[in-house]
């Protein structure tokens, strides 16, 4: 094969820990999704954050990753301030609010790095090297693949409504959830056969259907690398979690007075 | 009726299970936080929207495996967003039952598509909240406590998942699951069986 065009074809924009097998990264997420809810403490919760917050930044994804640390930052200061006074029942909503994201801000970080800089190509030939059956591959990438579709595909029902005349406001969706079925559910699941025609088409196109081995350009494989950052992540999860549960759990960040 | 499912049913699913995920999470983050009263019950209100859905992907795929595996990658998702682990059993589990229950009578009609999908809200509603509330409450009231989830809320949990509250839940699951088949079918009846996309026996 033509050298010059095997380095185009595997040519990544995407720098180094970006570059981890697929497996790698869901194993991580995994890991993080168990680990997180689990944790208690608030500087272990900063600290399982900034941890991986670093291991994203390595990965092509710096600005995301100082953004939701920011955010995250902000949160947990407002949380804190909210202690300090009582209004009736929404000092309950905000703090059950306030918990859940800051529980789901890490996982959510690595979920979309994970999804942006996931060639859908190897995340396929890596599924299918864990010997999963095509009935579960098929679904669970065109999934991934989706997902960030469907964001613009609401924009895209939104500006039809508005050239229509169709106002829509949060107030609106949930006063009136039949409307709301009618005007955005319907026209995005007509969108989802059109486009599951395309796909289909386009993956037929290209042997998507064939009951054989893959094979890839790309190396798609578990070297000593992923097994380092997997070893590495499993310790540094395990280690604050321990740590946790002592001392570390009962120190307080973000509270002013009590 | 017996064919395999091929590649385009397969993208279907998955394009479908993608709506239906992001309309769950986003209904059951809102009840969550919305209080105790409401968490306990977003199976049930969450299987309305995605009624729709998923009938148009039953009708659309009246196949063996189409409700299995639709139930097996939303419990895949749970898992990596770090749901309980008792949520991607209940899918799973639920999944597989209800496709065999869709198929009992050789094929997939309206009515037994009715009823695999209330029965797979129910199983849903008992894998999501009395299940883990009633045999782990300990170690979820324990968590919720360190967490600073104000004590309020925790104790109307606890209210909410006592006494005969497992079964009003699960109850409601199944109301919820049965509402959505419903206006699910007629909402296929009204704007895609009209326009020749899909049909329904």
């Amino acid at each position: 094969m033509d050298e010059e065009l095997r380095k185009r074809i595997t040519a990544r924009p995407y720098r180094r820990t970006a570059n981890l097998d697929p497996r790698c990264k869901l194993a991580l997420l995994l890991m993080l999704g168990t680990v997180s809810y689990f944790l208690n403490g608030e500087v272990s919760s900063l600290a399982l954050l900034v941890g991986f917050a670093a291991f994203v930044a390595a990965g092509s994804g710096a600005r995301w990753a100082a953004k939701l640390v920011v955010f995250y930052v902000i949160v947990a200061n407002l949380m804190g301030l909210l202690h300090l006074l009582t209004i009736p029942i929404l000092s309950v909503v905000m703090s059950v609010f306030g918990v859940t994201i800051l529980k789901l801000t890490p996982i959510v970080m690595v979920g979309i790095w994970t999804l942006r800089t996931m060639p859908m190509d190897d995340f396929f030939v890596a599924l299918e090297r864990m010997h999963l059956p095509q009935s579960v591959t098929i679904p669970l990438v065109v999934m991934c693949r989706y997902i960030p579709t469907l964001a613009s595909e609401y924009r895209m029902i939104r500006n039809t409504m508005d050239i229509r005349g169709l106002s829509d406001t949060l107030a609106k969706r949930v006063l009136h959830p039949l409307q709301t079925v009618e005007y955005i559910l319907i026209p995005l699941l007509m969108r989802c056969l059109k486009v599951t025609d395309e796909l289909a088409a386009s993956g037929a196109t290209r042997g998507l259907e064939r009951q054989v081995t893959r094979h890839a350009l790309d190396e798609v494989r578990l070297g000593w690398q992923e097994w380092l950052v997997m070893g590495v992540a499993a310790g540094f999860l395990a280690g604050l979690w321990y740590l946790d549960q002592g001392a570390l759990g009962e120190v307080m960040l973000w509270r002013l007075g009590r | 009726m017996k064919q395999s499912l091929n590649a385009k049913d397969l993208i279907l699913i998955g394009v479908l299970t993608a709506v239906e995920w992001i309309i769950c999470m986003i209904i059951s983050t809102a009840m969550s936080i919305a209080g105790p009263v409401t968490n306990v019950f977003y199976p049930a209100v969450a299987a309305v929207p995605c009624g729709i859905v998923m009938m148009l992907l039953l009708a659309k795929v009246p196949k063996r495996g189409a409700f299995a595996i639709c139930g097996t990658i939303q419990g895949l998702l749970f898992l990596l967003v770090g749901g309980f682990w008792l949520i991607p059993v209940a899918l799973i589990i639920g999944g597989v039952i209800c496709d065999a229950l869709m198929l009992a009578g050789g094929r997939a009609t309206a009515k037994s598509m009715t009823i695999a999908y209330t029965v797979f809200n129910g199983i849903f509603a008992f894998g999501a909240i009395v299940g883990p509330m009633r045999f782990l409450q300990a170690a979820f009231v324990a968590a919720m406590e360190k967490n600073n989830i104000a004590q309020a809320y925790i104790d109307g949990m606890i209210q909410m998942t006592s006494g005969v509250m497992p079964f009003v839940i699960v109850l409601a699951g199944l109301l919820g699951g049965w509402l959505g088949a419903v206006i699910g079918q007629r909402a296929l009846r009204k704007h895609f069986i009209k326009a020749g996309l899909v049909s329904l026996k």
